[in-house]
């Protein structure tokens, strides 16, 4: 048996669970229509990243960056009213023992991250939703009856860091219309063995042409997340040829979906991307400047640590990829030795 | 106005602008634009405009999904900046010290995201002083209404040439040329008026020609006996050689011909001139059986000689006009040869053409300090400066030599790949205008610094637009000629109470009763 045999074999097993998987009709969820209003409020959305920059044995410096951007639209223009670029030089550590002297926020990250692979990539990656919602408390307490769109779900880490909790309470006080918008999600919690967004993507074909809809995700799901969910989980096609259903978390509003999903679809009408808001998009291409200009970054580190007097070999040695692994890592050599040689 | 930043720059191979404009087309080629460095103004011209190739362009192009906001600059405002953005090559052509005001070569490159705007009258007033012989020829493209001025005192030290394809707008040029040069007295013109668009009253469009402007300054000769307000003009045929014979016959003349020219110009009395000479020449038998003179082919001269027939001021014992047009040169004026009905016929523009000026070279290198400047302006030029014929006329001489006598050759030409290449190399300065042909375009560039930017300019002037290149400028400049109006050419060119109204009138209403008008 060759490998185009097993190829064979699997797809097939693909194509069944996948294309030709009956859905029952009790299956089928309850679809809301809805309409977008126009002109909708302005929208403040948030995205965040980060790079890696250098790693000496279990310690990581990264750099965070988090883009906020206000836009209106008008019905024909996306314009930009206000921006604010966040940027912070994070230091942390796995390893138990340093952990302990450090401050509490970096105790708390390592312990809710504790056990899971590739650690200090996690830790850093809730420390950018940490400084998202920082700087989204800060804006949004500054302004009043806008809609706040966070990249993700409306969930926070540690309990003693509310930093959503925090921003569901500004944005009520400020009447903002508050969610988080998923860029993918893999749940299967209408508990089909297709994903969430591929599920719903069959079904739909039972909503009116033309139309705009959002489905509110089984309660069940939002149960087992208690306690670090902030909003209601729904999925939403915000346009009529979207092709994606997004998870979309309603954290404020939360009795008046029509009201919110009306608000947010008018803003997913950039052919750039159709279905997602224009300004996360934005916001997140303004966050991962971070990564294109990482060379740059990782030059001033290099001049300062040699300046505390770390020599040139240990410095190089501990340069990163992105993601945090090692430049010099063994296994990039030999990545490049597989690339290279023909 | 802000209309983008530097992202790329190279001294060799200049900046690259990424735009900030809404729309691409509020840039065009050659439009002048200021990159405000740390220290410099670097003053640059625009050398291209491109959208370059995007994967997300391609994939989003064509869509048909309806409903949506197309990502255009004025609906889709990113974070920074248009997300889908033109950028623009731009040419550093001078730098500009912001302290001290110098202006120098540019040897050095501004930082990254140094802005660029459109250059205002302000910055093109700093590059283009105006000198006491300097005259507008028209607006900087790009920064209207800037009225830019070349030095005509410069332009006329040196040979220089107005090259362009028909209908371009070359002869309004050069009219506005030549009134400049009389504006400034600067030195006079001898022009070849084939058309008669330079008297008073150009007969083409009707426009005031340079004896409507300077009247006192300007006289007119014409070959045609019809023309009564001239002076006319005669030819000694005592003064015709075997060059003159050679460029008005040009490719009807096979290399044998010449040679018999040459043999019977030897052979004749001195007292005969060269066109009777060949007229009655016997061909005896000696000379036919040693091959030495062929029959044939004088006969065929001897065919070719009866177009003098049809030339009434070529005539024998009448006075020949050089003296006097010499004359009047001598006096610091200008000549207007009008060839009437004989316009038409190449044979006579090139046949007078090559009589006089080489008659005018042999005066003015003879008496090198006794005649004041003189421009003479060669069109077709490149007639008279094939490389095949080159050798026998007198223009690359004069290309070459006459500036050192006064005697400056100014070529008009369509086909400036026809020109000499020793030729070309000795213009100081160019008037290049639209131009298609390649050879063309590079021949008419040829010496050029920057070559390539000009290259891809010149292809691309519009019509009535000069890409002016040399030492009468302080920059190679695009440059949108004038309208030749009688206002246009009082306003910018005529120093003030510089025309006599009543002599001007008088002169027009004569001219009127001649020609006819309107």
């Amino acid at each position: 048996m060759s490998y185009v045999d097993d190829m064979r074999k699997e797809l097939e097993l693909l194509v069944k669970n996948q294309k030709d998987m009956p859905i029952p009709p009790e299956a089928v969820p309850e679809f809301h229509v809805f309409r977008p209003r126009e002109p909708p409020r302005d929208m403040i959305a948030i995205d965040g990243s980060y790079s890696f920059l250098l790693n000496l044995s279990s310690w990581w410096l990264a750099l965070l960056s988090v883009g906020l951007l206000r836009y209106s639209f008008d019905g024909q223009k996306f314009r930009k009213q206000d921006w604010r670029l966040t940027q912070r030089m994070i230091g942390i550590s796995t390893f138990a023992e340093f952990v302990e002297k450090q401050d509490e926020l970096h105790r708390s990250l390592f312990e809710f991250t504790r056990g899971r692979e590739n650690q200090p990539k996690e830790m850093v990656n809730e420390y950018r939703r940490w400084l998202e919602g920082q700087l989204a408390i800060n804006y949004a307490d500054d302004h009043e009856d806008a809609i706040v769109a966070v990249d993700g779900a409306l969930s926070e880490f540690p309990k003693q860091f509310m930093f959503m909790q925090r921003l569901v309470e500004v944005c009520k006080k400020r009447g903002h219309v508050l969610v988080g918008v998923s860029k993918d999600s893999q749940l299967h919690t209408f508990g089909q063995i297709l994903t969430d967004e591929d599920f719903l993507a069959r079904t739909q074909s039972r909503l009116p042409k033309g139309a705009v809809a959002y489905v509110r995700a089984p309660k069940e799901s939002e149960k087992k997340r208690e306690g670090l969910l902030h909003g209601d989980i729904y999925y939403a096609r915000l346009h009529p040829q979207g092709r994606k259903w997004f998870r979309v978390d309603v954290g404020t509003y939360r009795e008046e979906p029509d009201f919110v999903f009306g608000e947010i679809a008018p803003y997913a009408k950039s052919l750039v991307s159709v279905g997602y808001p224009w300004p996360l998009i934005e916001a997140h291409r303004m966050a991962v400047t971070v990564r294109q200009l990482k060379p740059v970054y990782q030059e001033t580190v290099m001049r300062a640590a040699l300046k505390m007097g770390l020599d040139v070999r240990t410095v190089l040695d501990g340069l990163t990829e992105v993601e945090g692994r090692k430049r010099s890592a063994f296994h990039e050599y030999l990545d490049k030795v597989a690339r290279d040689l023909r | 106005m802000k209309i983008g930043e530097i992202v790329a720059a190279s001294v060799i191979e200049g900046l690259v602008a990424k735009l900030q404009l809404n729309n691409p087309e509020e840039l065009k080629i050659a439009y002048p634009v200021i990159v405000e460095g740390a220290r410099y103004d670097f003053y640059c011209l625009v050398e291209d405009i491109l959208n370059e190739p995007s994967d997300i362009a391609d994939q989003l192009a064509g869509s048909s999904i309806s409903d949506v906001i197309v990502p255009r600059p004025e609906t889709h405002e990113g974070y920074g900046g248009p997300i889908f953005y033109s950028k623009a090559k731009l040419r550093m052509i001078q730098i500009i010290d912001r302290e001290t005001k110098k202006l120098s070569e540019p040897q050095t490159i501004p930082p990254y995201f140094s802005e660029c705007r459109h250059a205002t009258k302000a910055d093109v007033e700093r590059i283009y002083e105006p000198t006491a012989t300097s005259a507008t020829l028209g607006t900087i493209t790009g920064v209207e209404p800037f009225y830019v001025q070349v030095d005509m005192g410069k332009l006329v030290e040196k040979p220089f040439a107005i090259f362009g394809r028909t209908g371009t707008g070359k002869s309004i040029l050069n009219k506005i040329v030549c009134t400049a040069i009389l504006a400034k007295e600067v030195g006079s013109v001898l022009i070849f008026d084939m058309h008669g668009e330079y008297g008073v009253y150009s007969k083409t469009d009707n426009t005031e020609g340079l004896k409507y402007y300077f009247p006192g300054k300007v006289e007119i000769f014409s070959l045609d006996p019809k023309n009564r307000e001239a002076k006319p003009f005669i030819l000694d045929p005592m003064q015709i050689d075997p060059r003159d014979l050679i460029i008005a016959f040009q490719n009807d003349l096979t290399p044998q011909m010449i040679d018999h020219i040459y043999l019977i110009d030897r052979r004749r009395p001195k007292d005969q001139d060269l066109i009777t000479a060949i007229r009655e020449y016997i061909v005896t038998e000696a000379e036919d059986r040693s091959g030495q003179v062929h029959q044939m082919v004088v006969q065929a001269l001897q065919r070719r000689m009866n177009r003098f027939d049809r030339l009434p001021f070529v005539k024998i014992g009448a006075k020949d006009a050089f003296s006097q047009m010499v004359t009047f040169v001598k006096d610091g004026k200008s000549v207007v040869l009008d060839f009437g009905d004989f316009g038409t016929d190449p044979m006579v523009y090139l046949f007078v053409a090559n009589v006089l000026s080489r008659r005018l070279f042999d005066l003015y290198t003879e008496h090198p300090n006794e005649y004041p400047r003189l421009v003479l302006f060669l069109e077709e030029a490149h007639k008279f400066l094939d490389p095949r014929i080159a050798e026998y006329s007198i223009f690359s001489r004069l290309a070459r030599e006459t500036r050192k006598f006064n005697l400056i050759l100014a070529l008009i030409d369509q086909r400036p790949s026809r020109i000499d290449d020793e030729v070309r190399s000795q213009l100081a300065n160019r008037l290049v205008m639209s131009l298609k042909e390649p050879s063309d375009v590079e021949s008419a560039l040829a010496g050029v610094p920057d070559k390539g930017m000009w290259v891809n300019i010149v292809a691309k002037l519009p019509l009535r637009t000069v890409a002016v290149l040399g030492d009468a400028i302080p920059i190679p400049t695009v440059i949108d000629v004038i309208e030749y109006d009688d206002l246009k050419i009082r306003q910018h060119l005529l120093p003030e109470g510089a025309v006599d109204e009543g002599e001007m009138q008088d002169l027009a209403k004569r001219a009127d009763d001649v020609f006819g008008r309107g």
